[in-house]
């Protein structure tokens, strides 16, 4: 169906109800979630018995998790954190029976790798993400209840890269028993594909921190030995002995040269061969004639020898980079997070039913349905009469398109109107889907304008200084033969632009997986650079500054049971939010769906379908989809109390006559959405700052007026379709506007890519939000305002951090030249010089990691605005 | 001072040492956690491991 927030939607759009977002609503002493610290939701019940007092939760999930914690006999976990759990997903039961999938071969093929057994069982080990590790309570929790598992040999949590490493029988236990153990407690884990990069990050980090070790004691050791030469008067120490100490130093700065900067030959040796001067030839340039002098003066037995020097450069360097690296593993690691989320299956038709199956398994001819919202995993042949799908991701074409039957479907498309129904022409490997791997590629290539810039002023730079060192050195060869060159060595490594190269990426980095921890997701390169720059926020509504999943406030009819049900069957398959609302409304009310076969689906309308037996037509939607005039409307008004909530009404109208003339009322459905809690807070905190905040919906004019007056927003606009929400920023544009628009990501792609930056939110299920710059899997609006501040705060780390390094190569340049800087004392400063960037850098990193993450003595806190505001 | 003969190289193999040691520690995985074992070590205390003995695990 059509977005939510299109003026002709079906159904129309969402409202607000009042008592929340006016925010200042006191609530009860205990109107958090205890197990996840989320407000409970109104007149919701679902208590658990804890240490003897009734703990309320916010949700059926939180309940079970909470039961099942304490069941188990790991309560201990709720004394021991330190940060609230993470809240869990609506479908959790769903998502349990999903988890069957990783049992399938493709899968298990794929994902574990054998191990050796002793006992003769069959032994494999898994590498699972997990999702909603908070804190070291969480690490015991998941490894005892894991542990205590049939089967599992081994289980160990890493807090810090939020993996699990696991070793079962595969005779003896599943792993999707596994996965569901971890969700029983509160976890979503997914298993990462064995030849992902997982390994491959963790054995790096492995060998830098090894190459770093090395270089550090060889330092060390090295200065020590050193130390005598430099003290050492006029033949106070014998010959004999300084030259064993120069043999010692040397033999520790082999493994130097030789295994910890290996990276820097490395990195030189690639950039030579694209005939480019890189950072790193400089240091290697330094390195080399650096030590190999000191070779050659310690076999000669003259002249002096720069071992510690060497040593000392090297280490700070990988220091540096060291930095650097870990900020870029915690990048990714999560967008690894995010792929591993994105099971590859199909709903396949197999013996007239659609069943789950993994998209590798399909064959050409199969049959397969994709649902509205969802992905097509291959590519295909449409068998339905007409379908719209939307080629973004892979055409970078935003809008969407129309197809009729027998039309080539790309897989990785995604389905935008009805349900369509595919005959699969390729299998998957041939498929035109990699659509994560394009994210993956897209935030990586992407290089932000300040880094492409440094990058070339390092380049020129680095050619420049290479000549420059060899005029230094002619020059001085006539000056003093024995002096040219140290000082030609010595000009070449404290000016290396490391810093330089350093300034911006490190900064980006940090902040990058500053921005991953606060669940904001970057897959542009530019946005942190263009984010510091905003100067107006434009909001959409529906599923931004509400929450975007509406529910039926109220249904007046004659047969509620039968209108329920009735609407249930009409609404199954649509992706609709009013459809889902119907339908989680009929579940909890314990109706089951009719049987009716769907007929008709009008986007931005309606759903019709007809009774086999009857002959009855049903129709649910606006009004105008029912055929309903103003004489009907004002006749079922009578009946039923006019329903005055601010809320959107949907109709069940049945007829049995052709075209659906003379409609009979079933039933009304009042639908609405409510404001999320944060958001008010966000919207006046974001205006003190000076930014203009718009808001832009579809929606009808009072449903906008309402929410924009709550909000405080005094330029909004209503029923604005996506072209028109385009011309709207592009016109802000044209007045110099930098514009950053927060939307849902699937119905506002074409006005996401028009701003300057683009905020989706909601949970990354929907490959559609790969057109937004940022996507915000936390569904938190304040990450809003943290995403401007973390820009602002990089803009000025980086304008420090460059701004250091071009005033220390300025002035070391030229006392270098004179010979006035000895070789260590360059090593040294250039190094610190390094360090002291990607030290300034980390910052970003550091500095918010001390905000408080809802602490646990602030359960009681009774006001919703100030829980909010806590968030910035 | 005919001790340094000896001595120097011996500091040379108390490094080799060193490093040897910490690369059986990197490569055995010690430093990829550099917050897990630490919690661990409080969480693990007397109450808590009672309470496992109480729950549905007897394998354990």
């Amino acid at each position: 169906m059509m977005p939510a927030d299109t003026p002709t939607a079906a159904t129309s759009p969402m409202t607000v109800t009042p008592e929340v977002g006016s925010s200042e609503t006191v609530l009860p002493e205990d109107w958090r979630c205890y197990h996840c610290h989320e407000p409970v939701p109104q007149g919701f019940h679902a208590p658990v018995e804890f240490d003897n007092e009734t703990r309320n939760t916010c949700c059926y999930g939180c309940q079970a998790v909470m039961t099942s914690i304490i069941d188990a006999g790991l309560a201990d976990y709720y004394r021991f954190r330190t940060e609230p759990a993470k809240d869990l997903p609506e479908d959790i039961a769903a998502r349990l029976d999903a988890l069957q999938i990783y049992d399938e071969p493709e899968f298990t093929e794929q994902l574990l790798s054998d191990s050796n057994d002793p006992d003769g069982g069959q032994l494999a080990e898994v590498t699972l993400s997990v999702d909603g590790v908070r804190c070291g309570a969480c690490v015991w929790l998941l490894e005892r209840s894991l542990r205590s598992l049939p089967g599992v040999q081994s289980a160990s949590v890493n807090s810090s890269t939020h993996r699990a490493r696991l070793c079962f029988d595969t005779s003896q236990i599943a792993l999707s028993s596994i996965l569901q153990r971890m969700q029983q407690v509160g976890y979503c884990a997914t298993p990462l594909d064995t030849r992902q990069r997982e390994q491959g990050l963790a054995s790096e980090s492995r060998r830098q921190i090894q190459r770093l070790f090395v270089a550090g004691i060889a330092m060390m050791q090295v200065m020590m030995y050193a130390l005598p030469d430099y003290l050492n008067g006029d033949g106070e120490i014998a010959q004999a002995h300084l030259q064993l100490l120069r043999w010692a130093s040397m033999v520790l700065t082999i493994p130097v040269v030789f295994f910890s900067a290996a990276p820097f030959y490395a990195g030189a040796w690639r950039s030579l061969r694209l005939r480019s001067a890189g950072m790193d030839v400089p240091v290697v340039i330094g390195v080399t004639v650096a030590f190999g002098v000191s070779v050659r003066n310690t076999m000669a037995q003259s002249g002096d020898v720069y071992f510690d020097s060497v040593s000392m450069f090297v280490f700070l360097l990988l220091l540096a980079r060291y930095l650097e690296w870990s900020a870029r593993c915690r990048s990714l690691r999560a967008i690894d997070d995010v792929s591993s989320q994105q099971v590859n299956t199909a709903r396949q038709l197999i013996g007239g039913v659609y069943q789950t199956v993994p998209a590798s398994r399909l064959q050409p001819g199969d049959t397969i349905r994709v649902d509205s919202g969802e992905t097509v995993p291959v590519n295909g042949v449409l068998i339905t009469n007409a379908g719209l799908i939307d080629c973004a991701v892979l055409s970078g074409e935003s809008v969407p398109l129309s197809i009729a039957a027998n039309d080539a479907v790309p897989g990785g498309a995604q389905v935008c109107g009805a349900p369509i129904t595919l005959t699969v022409t390729d299998p998957q490997h041939c498929s035109t889907l990699s659509v994560i791997a394009r994210l993956i590629e897209r935030g990586s290539a992407d290089k932000p304008a300040m880094v492409a810039l440094a990058d070339r002023v390092a380049h020129y730079f680095v050619w420049c200084l290479l000549a420059y060192a060899c005029v230094v050195f002619v020059a001085w060869l006539w000056v003093d033969t024995d002096r040219a060159a140290v000082i030609a060595i010595t000009v070449l490594v404290v000016s290396c632009p490391c810093a330089l190269s350093l300034a911006t990426p490190s900064a980006l980095a940090a902040s990058t997986s500053r921005l991953i921890k606060k669940r904001l997701l970057i897959t542009r390169g530019h946005v942190l650079e263009t984010a510091a720059a905003i100067t107006d926020v434009v909001f959409d509504k529906t599923g931004t500054l509400t929450h975007g999943a509406p529910r039926v406030v109220a249904v007046d009819g004659v047969d509620h049971h039968r209108a329920l049900a009735l609407a249930a069957a009409l609404e199954e398959g649509a992706a609709h939010p009013f459809a889902t609302a119907v339908i989680n409304y009929a579940a909890q009310h314990g109706v089951e769906p009719a049987s009716l076969h769907v007929t008709r689906h009008e986007a931005g309308a309606g759903v019709e379908a007809t009774d086999k037996k009857t002959d009855v037509t049903v129709r649910i939607g606006t009004p105008a989809w029912c055929n309903l005039g103003p004489t009907d409307l004002e006749r079922f008004n009578q009946d039923f109390s006019e329903n005055t909530q601010v809320a959107s009404m949907v109709y069940l109208c049945e007829s049995s006559e052709p075209r659906f003339a003379n409609p009979v009322v079933n039933a009304r459905f009042a639908i609405a959405d409510t404001l999320r809690v944060e958001s008010s807070a966000l919207v006046n905190h974001l205006q003190q700052q000076g930014l203009h905040v718009h808001l832009l919906s579809g929606d009808q004019t009072d449903v906008v007026e309402d929410c924009a007056a709550s909000l405080n927003i005094s330029t909004w606009r209503a029923t604005a379709l996506p072209q028109q929400k385009q011309h709207y920023v592009q016109q802000l544009q044209s007045r110099g506007a930098c514009v950053l628009m927060v939307g849902d990501g699937i119905n506002d792609a074409p006005v996401l890519a028009s701003a300057d930056v683009s905020v989706a939110m909601g949970n990354a299920t929907s490959i559609a939000q790969t057109s937004a710059d940022v996507i915000a899997l936390s569904n938190d609006l304040s990450v809003v305002d943290t995403l401007l501040s973390q820009a602002r705060r990089t803009r000025t780390i980086v304008r420090q951090n460059l701004s250091w390094a071009l005033a220390y190569n300025i002035t070391v340049i030229p006392a270098a030249s004179l010979g006035l800087i000895s070789p260590w004392l360059a090593a040294v400063g250039m190094a610190l010089s390094s360090l002291l960037v990607a030290g300034n850098a980390s910052r970003l990193w550091w500095s918010g990691r001390a905000e408080p993450a809802a602490p646990l003595s602030s359960v009681t806190e009774p006001n919703v605005t100030e829980r909010a505001a806590w968030n910035h | 001072m005919e001790s340094l003969i000896i001595l120097i190289p011996l500091s040379i193999l108390a490094v080799l040492c060193a490093a040897w040691f910490f690369f059986r520690m990197s490569n055995s995985g010690q430093f990829d956690d550099d917050q897990g074992p630490a919690w661990s070590v409080i969480l693990d205390d007397d109450r808590a491991a009672a309470t496992e003995q109480r729950s549905t695990n007897p394998q354990e």
